[in-house]
């Protein structure tokens, strides 16, 4: 039975990634229902999320044949190189080196993009809005999907893992069915930032265990793994923008 | 669509390719000390120092990059 470090560790990493990456999946499937008509946006997302489902019944049992330790290490690696993007992105944005992801922007954007795409016949299934919203929630499934075996897998809370996913999911669905507009409100980058620092400490801490390292404080290493990446990056964004500050 | 979903999957992991390969360096480095025999308290010392400092490292090369552009 795992420790409640651990398994809150480990839904609350898989709420909040999956969190943002349902957001950015709504906006889209949003634009396409309003522009396009809902019955090609629900019949997109409808048959994304049905490949996902195939996805996770293939990979899953493929995932139990894998040793502990190789699984860790293969799973620790990804986590770090995905993690580690995404912080440093975060990171970029706070400094405001890049510029922050936009919601409203995409929303418009991908409004835009439909509303020019060719006019639509009521009676027959629009290709070109049930396609948009099919690549939306399949690319943006792909990494809830990620995310969740990645948290989960190597300490076997892939459920548990799910049920954060499954909560994030509901929670957009809800908040979007009451705002009926894209959830530009969310902070992302804040989340982003947060998502960013529990997976690289979960990546270290699985690429370690991988290696046979065995972790002083054993799994509530990965807490104070996060500390030290939310000290660096912190740090880091404190001290650039402090330079920017200062007088030429 | 294949090749859209393939690079996006492949996004999901590489942003900044120095980076990437930095932190794929940094765990190669730590795999071979940890199966050669190096004591893996050294090993997972490694680990938390390097990877912070890639990450550093990463961002300040971009903001470097960005300030020789403008």
């Amino acid at each position: 039975m795992a420790d409640w470090t651990t398994l809150i560790s480990v839904v609350g990493a898989s709420f909040l990634a999956s969190f943002v990456e349902v957001v950015e999946a709504f906006t889209i499937v949003l634009a396409v229902g309003i522009i396009r008509g809902w019955r090609s946006a629900i019949l997109g997302t409808v048959a994304a999320l049905g490949v996902l489902a195939l996805i996770v019944v293939t990979m899953g049992p493929l995932l139990l044949q894998v040793p502990l330790r190789l699984l860790q290490a293969i799973v620790g690696i990804l986590l770090l190189l995905f993690g580690l993007r995404w912080l440093r992105k975060a990171i970029l944005r706070a400094i405001g080196a890049i510029p922050p992801h936009d919601e409203e922007a995409a929303f418009e954007s991908e409004m835009r993009e439909l509303a020019g795409a060719g006019a639509r016949n009521a009676a027959r299934f629009d290709w070109i809005a049930g396609v948009a919203a099919f690549k939306a929630v399949l690319l943006e499934g792909v990494e809830v999907v990620f995310i969740v075996v990645a948290v989960g897998a190597a300490r076997g809370l892939l459920w548990e893992a799910s049920l954060g996913a499954l909560a994030a999911a509901v929670l957009v669905l809800l908040i979007g069915l009451m705002v009926h507009k894209p959830l530009s409100q969310v902070p992302e980058n804040t989340l982003k930032f947060a998502v960013g620092v529990v997976l690289s400490a979960f990546g270290l801490f699985w690429t370690g265990e991988g290696f046979g390292i065995e972790w002083p404080g054993a799994d509530a290493a990965i807490l104070a793994f996060a500390a030290m990446f939310l000290f660096v990056a912190g740090g880091l964004v404190t001290w650039v923008r402090s330079r920017r500050l200062e007088p030429a | 669509m294949i090749a859209s979903v393939l690079k996006e999957i492949l996004g999901l992991f590489v942003d900044d390719e120095v980076l990437a390969l930095a932190v794929l360096a940094v765990v190669a480095i730590v795999g071979a000390l940890a199966f050669s025999g190096m004591s893996k308290g050294v090993c997972g010392l490694v680990l938390v120092i390097a990877l912070p400092l890639v990450l550093i490292i990463s961002v300040l090369r971009t903001l470097r990059r960005n300030a020789r552009q403008s």
